[in-house]
């Protein structure tokens, strides 16, 4: 799937009303989870979105975290933001047709991650033997996240 | 003058007078690599020069090596393969080739260490790392 372009005036994309719709909502939803980042604890996705910096020091991985947690959690909700606000600049037609800088480019890549990363954890999705269900609507839309990123990181990485 | 080992800080601890068990002095450096290779080849380097220095002074020296802190990547079933070779490329440089070898140990073998060095630069890898989305950690080398 070519749905990303690069181009000399940047990153070209076209999404669909439904396609932008979809993914600037799960882009939402994403900056309301992290919003939510002191529950962490217990919650699937936060755990998965801010993991522990020390796998087996429980204090250690306390201090790294009161360190650093704030200002992860504020460069993923500004990535969030970016795909949010770049998926607001939609043409008359309803159709999303963007041209992405490079720094977008790169903020998007990242914040789809964290998108899959969460809804993966949802979908509970914790080793490579996940095997889903058919017909699982959600899972077809991890998919889906899976197919957009890897176009845009052929775009970005060439 | 002690000869920087493995990157890592060697810290000297000179002794007066002289002593018949120079050899002993260096059994601690043994137990703190036991199966880094390089490194222990380099600290036999170590030890015979500071044997020699010891005839020669009647200084009796012990070396201790700092165990480096190293950033581990774990495998995870969400995140592309493809992604994780990118974010080793664009992050730590490596070449493509590097940045395919790393992502495949993470993948076949779980983890792969990705960077090695003072706990600070590790910390600011591993920070680097979550904001990408892989799972990284950091520890002292025990290997």
């Amino acid at each position: 799937m070519k749905r990303f372009r690069a181009t000399p005036a940047g990153i070209t994309v076209t999404f669909t009303h439904d396609e932008a719709a979809a993914l600037a909502d799960m882009a939402a939803q994403l900056e309301a989870l992290l919003g939510g980042y002191e529950q962490r604890d217990g919650d699937a996705a936060l755990e998965r979105l801010l993991p522990d910096g020390y796998r087996d020091n429980p204090e250690d991985a306390e201090e790294f975290r009161r360190y650093t947690q704030v200002e992860l959690v504020d460069e993923k909700v500004a990535s969030a933001r970016i795909i949010i606000d770049s998926l607001a600049r939609r043409t008359a037609d309803g159709k999303v047709q963007l041209v992405l800088t490079s720094t977008e480019a790169f903020a998007w890549l990242r914040s789809l991650n964290d998108i899959r990363l969460a809804l993966a954890a949802r979908l509970g999705i914790v080793d490579d033997r996940f095997r889903p269900a058919i017909n699982d609507n959600d899972y077809a839309i991890y998919a889906w996240l899976g197919q957009v990123q890897y176009s845009l990181l052929r775009a970005v990485d060439r | 003058m002690v000869p920087d080992v493995a990157g890592s800080n060697p810290v000297v601890h000179p002794h007066g007078g002289s002593s018949g068990d120079v050899e002993n002095q260096f059994v601690g450096i043994l137990d703190i690599h036991p199966a880094w290779c390089p490194a222990l080849w380099k600290a036999f380097s170590v030890a015979e020069i500071l044997e020699r220095t010891d005839e020669d002074t009647g200084l009796r020296v012990v070396v201790e090596f700092d165990r480096p802190w190293i950033t581990l990547v774990w495998n995870d079933p969400v995140n592309e393969m493809s992604y994780v070779a990118w974010v080793f490329k664009t992050y730590f440089g490596f070449s493509p080739a590097e940045a395919r070898k790393r992502m495949l140990q993470v993948h076949n073998e779980g983890k792969a260490v990705v960077a090695s060095g003072s706990r600070e630069e590790m910390e600011r890898h591993v920070y680097a790392m979550h904001g990408y989305g892989l799972w990284a950690t950091l520890q002292k080398d025990d290997a």
